[in-house]
């Protein structure tokens, strides 16, 4: 017990009649990093949301050390010195940075019960100066800040109580490659100095790496917990899953292979603030892959080709028929789709329906005779995605917010797929999703290529960008600073000598 | 190490303290010239000492009572029953400085009391009820309506009116005294609203509600401090507007509700100001603008009737309209 810094003992949550966690234990070691690992809906949320005191439990025990550990609210976990950063919470955007990060504990920058402001920007200064974060103005309203600054303000938080157990929830997939160094940094220093981390991420290869031990939970119970050096990423999967999961995810060709018919074109495109001069070309059944640093622009590239984000020069023209794309209601209506990185924020009504997710995006395809939207065509549509797409879900009336972000994302692509578009933006589209998911989406990739279908693929993930792309075009200080063409010899090392 | 710098300094962006100073000094323009111009087109009518007295004192209750939506709307709550207490309070606060003689303390007592306890059991009925706010705003508008109407009733049957201030208390609705109001007010809600514990818990609430809470907000609690702070600030424009207008009759059939609507105007310029100068400065100023529209279109001779509504619903719209533009920038 001298070695062990955190453990659980028979947690069990229910959510009505799903059983989310069931007789889960398990054991933190002083000074390793923990992973957590299991499909979608397997319970690890449920499991951080208990030990950070966002839920609370139904029964089991959890013990800091030696001593029981009963956290009322997130701030006594933050008094036990258990930092979280969970996927899906946010920050409050009307507050300033310092403020998310010491909103419920700002009693200690009181002089005569007013606040010191002063006193809290500095302390946040000092935080990012001991953890080497990258300095985000401790002013600035956190409604201003992108997702990825957001999930470093959210670690700012964790790691200002000098955390003895940090959780880090799904928070590498939001980081870019330059920040995730960072974040890495920090986790060999928590090890150093004998603290733990507990680390939920659906990248195996990254969790392979970082992880200690790792602890396997399906359908809400523990399967397993084993010593890193006994696991490889087939034998995770299958423990993952209880099934083999084939084991190449990407295409298995090596060169690219798309028709010479070119489908869309950016001519010299710039939104004068995030790039400058892009031009690109995308052929018939090609993907085009976007990679890049933080703040490289190519999220916004995205934004741009959808015609959600005024071009201050260039343009965007669709081929056929030559046209330019100007809105994202011409984008749509001349035969594009956009999955946007942010999918809670920017893409889905999560406390909607599925049915109405899926009819909001096709609404004049769903008109009856006279006119007016069919209640019928709106049901036969969401049913149609849930059953195509394998949505897990009881039926389509149910809120999305009831289902786990991998069967969220099968709902976001799959009313573009439903309605059969020529062309695909899918930015970050693997984000926060399972490996299984992740399979079938990639699968779904490879048979639209097939099709003829064209995809342009925004990814911080770059083996996922090298894996399927058939050129790849690397972002560096907003604009593009090198193409390459999909061969053996493109490795992810190569990319981030362009990168860096 | 050039390119770890310049991605580093695209995550440290935010608003240059050269934008917000170029922000403030274009704002400034914005409001001083069209002063100018109005002043020339109505003959120096505008920019004259006694016309700009005239105005702020006019300003005086819709400031409060603005201060009053910064601790009560900004945590997402739209309580419509604000006019209602407006004019309840008052008669109280009326009764206690005539009928209890305590003059500009008891006006003062009487309708931060009122004030704070209908707010009050407004949050606790809402908390209990899960009613959203607007509807149970307007139900509560229509009861202490009522209340006010059956005092004004009792009233004229014993052959009187409701309380009427004549000379006593008199002082804060005027000049310098509800300058020194006004200015005592501000520093209040500027402490409260941007230094204390409590005005960021409000904003949060506001803001996110399930973060804040996730992150240690006690929603009850923040809510209570809500209605206490909102109705202290609501009291105190209740006393300044019975002290100016010395009488003030009960009404119903919702005509309470337009009552806000000055206030709801300003509120919503001052957010959209909100970008360069802090909320709380941002009333005075907001409140002080769209007195004086109705100022300048009665100078101009619009009739006061319909015309004068259709500015001020124009105003309210347009006032909505720039408050959306949100989130951007530094905390003032």
């Amino acid at each position: 017990m001298k070695n062990i810094l955190f453990r659980v003992k028979d947690m069990n949550k229910s959510f009505g009649i799903t059983r989310a966690n069931h007789n889960v234990s398990m054991e933190i070691r002083k000074g390793e990093v923990h992973g957590l690992i299991g499909e979608n809906g397997s319970g690890k949320s449920t499991l951080i949301s208990m030990i950070s005191g966002m839920a609370e439990k139904d029964s089991g025990e959890m013990f800091i050390g030696d001593t029981p550990y009963e956290p009322s609210s997130p701030v006594t976990a933050l008094e036990s010195r258990i930092g979280t950063v969970v996927q899906e919470l946010g920050l409050v955007d009307g507050l300033s940075v310092a403020a998310n990060i010491f909103l419920g504990r700002m009693d200690r920058f009181k002089k005569l019960n007013i606040i010191d402001n002063g006193a809290l920007y500095n302390e946040v200064e000092s935080i990012y100066k001991k953890w080497n974060l990258p300095r985000i103005n401790p002013r600035i309203l956190a409604g201003s800040l992108t997702v990825e600054q957001k999930k470093i303000v959210e670690l700012t938080r964790a790691l200002s109580i000098d955390p003895e157990l940090l959780i880090l929830d799904e928070i590498t997939a939001a980081l870019s490659y330059n920040t995730r160094k960072i974040l890495f940094d920090i986790m060999d220093k928590l090890k150093a100095s004998n603290k733990s981390i507990l680390i939920v991420t659906h990248d195996l290869e990254e969790l392979l790496h970082l992880s200690d031990e790792i602890t396997i939970l399906r359908d809400g119970k523990k399967v397993t917990t084993k010593r890193v050096e006994d696991l490889t990423e087939s034998s995770l999967k299958q423990l993952m899953v209880g099934r083999d999961i084939e084991g190449d995810y990407y295409r298995a060709d090596s060169t690219d292979d798309f028709s010479s018919e070119v489908v869309l074109k950016l001519n010299n495109i710039s939104d004068g603030e995030n790039f400058t001069d892009v031009t690109l070309e995308l052929h018939k059944g090609e993907i085009v892959g976007l990679c890049g640093l933080s703040d490289a622009g190519i999220h916004e590239v995205a934004e741009a080709v959808f015609g959600v984000r005024p071009l201050v020069a260039g343009d965007i023209t669709l081929t056929k028929g030559n046209r330019k794309i100007h809105t994202d209601s011409m984008a749509m209506a001349y035969g594009m789709g956009y999955v946007p990185k942010d999918r809670d924020r920017q893409a889905l009504m999560v406390s909607d329906s599925i049915e109405n997710n899926v009819a909001l995006s096709m609404l004049d395809e769903l008109k009856g005779p006279f006119g007016f939207i069919s209640p019928a065509k709106i049901t036969g549509v969401g049913k149609k995605v849930i059953k195509d797409y394998k949505v897990v879900a009881i039926d389509e009336k149910v809120a999305l917010a009831s289902l786990s972000g991998g069967n969220r994302q099968k709902v976001n692509l799959g009313r573009w797929l439903l309605q059969h578009k020529d062309i695909l933006i899918l930015d970050s589209p693997t984000r926060g999703v399972d490996v299984g998911v992740k399979a079938y989406i990639y699968d779904i990739m490879k048979q639209l290529k097939k099709k003829g279908v064209s995809i342009l693929l925004i990814s911080d993930e770059l083996p996922e960008v090298i894996g399927l792309s058939d050129t790849v075009y690397v972002f560096k200080n907003s604009k593009i600073e090198k193409k390459f063409r999909r061969s053996e010899g493109l490795t992810e090392e190569k990319i981030i000598e362009v990168m860096l | 190490m050039t390119n770890k710098k310049n991605s580093i300094s695209k995550i440290e962006k935010g608003q240059s303290s050269d934008s917000l100073l170029f922000g403030r000094i274009g704002l400034a323009i914005i409001l001083i010239v069209p002063y100018i111009v109005l002043n020339t087109i109505t003959d120096g009518k505008i920019l004259t000492v006694n016309n700009l007295s005239s105005v702020f004192t006019s300003s005086v209750t819709s400031m409060f009572m603005s201060w009053c939506f910064c601790f009560l709307f900004t945590t997402g709550i739209t309580d419509l029953s604000v006019g209602a207490i407006l004019i309840l309070a008052g008669n109280v606060g009326g009764v206690f400085a005539v009928n209890l003689n305590l003059g500009t303390f008891g006006l003062l007592l009487g309708s931060i009391l009122v004030s704070v306890l209908l707010l009050l059991l407004n949050t606790v009925v809402r908390s209990f009820t899960k009613i959203p706010s607007w509807i149970f705003g307007l139900g509560a508008a229509m009861v202490y309506e009522a209340i006010g109407m059956y005092y004004g009733s009792y009233m004229i049957s014993r052959g009187r009116q409701v309380v009427s201030l004549g000379n006593v208390a008199r002082q804060i609705g005027r000049t310098p005294w509800n300058l020194l109001i006004v200015l005592l007010g501000f520093i209040a809600a500027y402490l409260l609203f941007n230094k204390t514990s409590v005005g960021y818990n409000i904003r949060a609430l506001g803001s996110n509600r399930r973060v804040a809470e996730m992150m240690g907000v006690d929603v009850q609690k923040t809510m209570t401090y809500s209605a206490i702070l909102g109705g202290i600030f609501l009291g105190v424009a209740a006393a300044v507007n019975e002290s100016y207008s010395s009488r003030v009759m009960p009404t119903t059939g919702l005509t309470s509700v337009a009552l806000i609507f000055t206030a709801l105007a300003g509120f919503l310029l001052a957010s959209s100001l909100g970008k360069y100068i802090n909320l709380t400065l941002a009333i005075i100023i907001g409140i002080f603008v769209i007195t004086s529209l109705f100022n300048v279109l009665t100078i101009l001779g619009v009739p006061s009737g319909t015309w004068q509504q259709t500015v001020m619903g124009l105003a309210v719209v347009l006032s909505g309209i720039a408050s959306q533009r949100k989130y951007k920038g530094v905390v003032k």
